[in-house]
């Protein structure tokens, strides 16, 4: 007969479906994973100990580089820490711009995920339809920024520019085509019998390991758990719009997914709203040219696509940059997540796994 | 008065905290002893509901020789978020793990072992992490000299060609757009 041992498999740092540098040690049982190790730390630049060397504005391009996929909402999470921190009052044009750009970047990170997670499981059109609407958002990030990834959108107090020209109909026009693409997409995988086979429990993960494993973002709302810091502690303006949170009790995959799908479509509802009611008037309260912050120290968290994004920043008074800037990153919590949801599957389904986790390694490693 | 207001009452009475209030709404901070650390974060874990845990981070007080260990909680039902402190020796740089309280701590304490060499008593796995085969002094502390660490270790790249001047570029585009 024969005998069974436990085998050892590397997958990763270049593999397809890790999303970037991820690497995996698995402990088969045939195919069966029955432990998993992830490895970290093939991108890390030290983003947190550059910060201390730079000043507040420069450290702002460091954390477009940290989720590089999501870095508006990076940009705002550290531009709103400083302005807690400094007590500025912004202007409300500003702030309503800054909701219209966050939400337009959540509906372009969720795009990609979708594009890269439903390839990554077989489904090869949703990548090229996917594709093809993110490229109309990073068009309008290329007219406003000037960049199309890394954006460094805000500024302390405000905006850098006063909305361009034509930003407004480029966002129309989106809004208009944007939700017949989505059911496209949903026609193609919500109810495919074999995208279900893929998805429907695998990965599951209860919402009481959830919270405690510290998980946040679709992973936490897919295991049926409220929690958006858009509405339980609103920054901006987002407690003026109309939206609801995306909530789904599967606990798996499937659930996920359809989070996600359902927050593209809240997204879309702010956008729409934003844009309708932007107010007239200032776009950038008065400040002073070289930023100084009081002595102190604070902790701010935005909702990021993959969850709860914190900064910790921490000023002396005297210096013109952050004495210690510490990111909490959410992919680097989430990804704690994966030998839970791993154990007792097969190895395909591992691949379905890190593409409904949705991390990205730019923030993991930092 | 608000909840945070109460709960800061409630643990000034039960720990010696020092500096104890609220960097923004939601917020409340506070520095307890070494040994009230744990007792504060059961308490507020077990009887006040902060059952989300959301960060751990340290802090290198060169000048004080002091490490400083910040761990923030939420509460999901009250929306409000605390912090606790404690200070650490710099020398003798050990704290005790509790990775016991919530299985997430157990990575921050790997991370802050290896990028300050805060050694965590009672963690189960104290390996390298993020950083790979690193012999020198840990990282995040601020007498690491970033810039001595790159000499010593690479080339610095030799510049571009003399064509490229990107403060002329610049400026010779920016005239043209002036004359407009």
């Amino acid at each position: 007969m024969f005998k069974r041992e436990i085998v050892e498999l590397n997958m990763g740092p270049q593999h397809p479906s890790t999303h970037g540098v991820l690497r995996l040690k698995l402990k088969l049982d045939g195919e069966t994973v029955v432990d998993l190790e992830p490895e970290i730390g093939y991108l890390h630049r030290g983003v947190e100990k550059l910060a201390e060397n730079f000043n507040y504005l420069q450290a702002l391009n460091l954390t477009d580089r940290l989720d590089y996929i999501a870095a508006v909402s990076n940009n705002l999470g550290y531009i709103e820490t400083l302005e807690k921190l400094g007590g500025v009052e912004v202007p409300k044009k500003a702030q309503y711009f800054r909701v219209l750009l966050t939400e337009l970047n959540r509906i372009a990170s969720h795009l990609l995920w979708l594009a890269t997670h439903a390839l990554d499981i077989g489904a090869m059109t949703v990548f090229l339809y996917a594709f093809r609407e993110r490229e109309m958002i990073l068009d309008m990030f290329e007219m406003y920024t000037g960049g199309r990834l890394l954006t460094t959108t805000f500024r302390y107090g405000g905006l850098k520019e006063d909305i361009p020209e034509g930003f407004d109909k480029k966002v129309k026009e989106f809004i208009k085509i944007f939700p017949s693409r989505m059911e496209d997409y949903e026609d193609l995988l919500t109810e495919n019998r074999i995208w279900k086979k893929r998805t429907v429990g695998v990965g599951v993960i209860s919402a009481e390991d959830a919270i405690n494993l510290g998980l946040s973002g679709p992973v936490l709302r897919g295991s049926g758990v409220p929690y958006d810091i858009r509405k339980v502690e609103p920054y901006e303006v987002y407690d003026e719009f109309d939206w609801e949170i995306a909530v789904e009790n599967g606990c798996d995959t499937y659930a996920r997914y359809k989070v996600r799908m359902k927050e593209m479509r809240q997204s879309l509802r702010i956008v729409e709203q934003a844009l309708e009611g932007m107010p007239e008037g200032e776009f950038r309260a008065k400040v002073p040219k070289t930023l100084k912050l009081p002595k102190g120290e604070v902790y701010h968290s935005i909702e990021a696509p993959k969850g709860e994004l914190g900064y910790y920043l921490i000023s002396d008074g005297k210096g013109t940059g952050p004495y210690r800037l510490k990111v909490r990153g959410p992919s680097f919590v989430n990804l704690q997540g994966l030998k839970p949801m791993c154990k007792g599957h097969m190895v395909a389904d591992v691949v379905a796994i890190i593409g409904t986790l949705d991390v990205v390694l730019g923030e993991i490693d930092r | 008065m608000s909840y945070l207001e109460e709960l800061k009452v409630k643990i000034e009475n039960m720990f010696s905290p020092e500096k104890c209030y609220f960097p923004k709404e939601n917020l409340l901070s506070f520095l307890v002893s070494n040994s009230e650390v744990r007792g504060a974060l059961s308490y507020l874990k077990d009887v006040e509901g902060f059952k989300h845990f959301v960060m751990l981070s340290c802090v290198d007080w060169l000048e004080e020789g002091k490490f400083e260990l910040v761990y923030i909680v939420w509460h999901p039902e009250k929306k409000v978020n605390a912090m606790v402190k404690t200070k650490i020796d710099r020398e003798k740089a050990e704290f005790q793990s509790l990775h016991d309280m919530w299985r997430q701590i157990c990575t921050y304490e790997r991370e802050i072992w290896e990028m300050f060499g805060v050694n965590f008593i009672g963690h189960p796995r104290l390996e390298p992490f993020i950083l790979e085969d690193w012999k020198d002094m840990p990282p995040m502390r601020r007498d690491f000299d970033t810039l001595h660490y790159v000499n010593e270790h690479y080339e610095w790249r030799e510049g571009r060609e003399e064509s490229y001047k990107p403060r002329d570029y610049i400026g010779e585009a920016f005239d043209e757009w002036r004359k407009k």
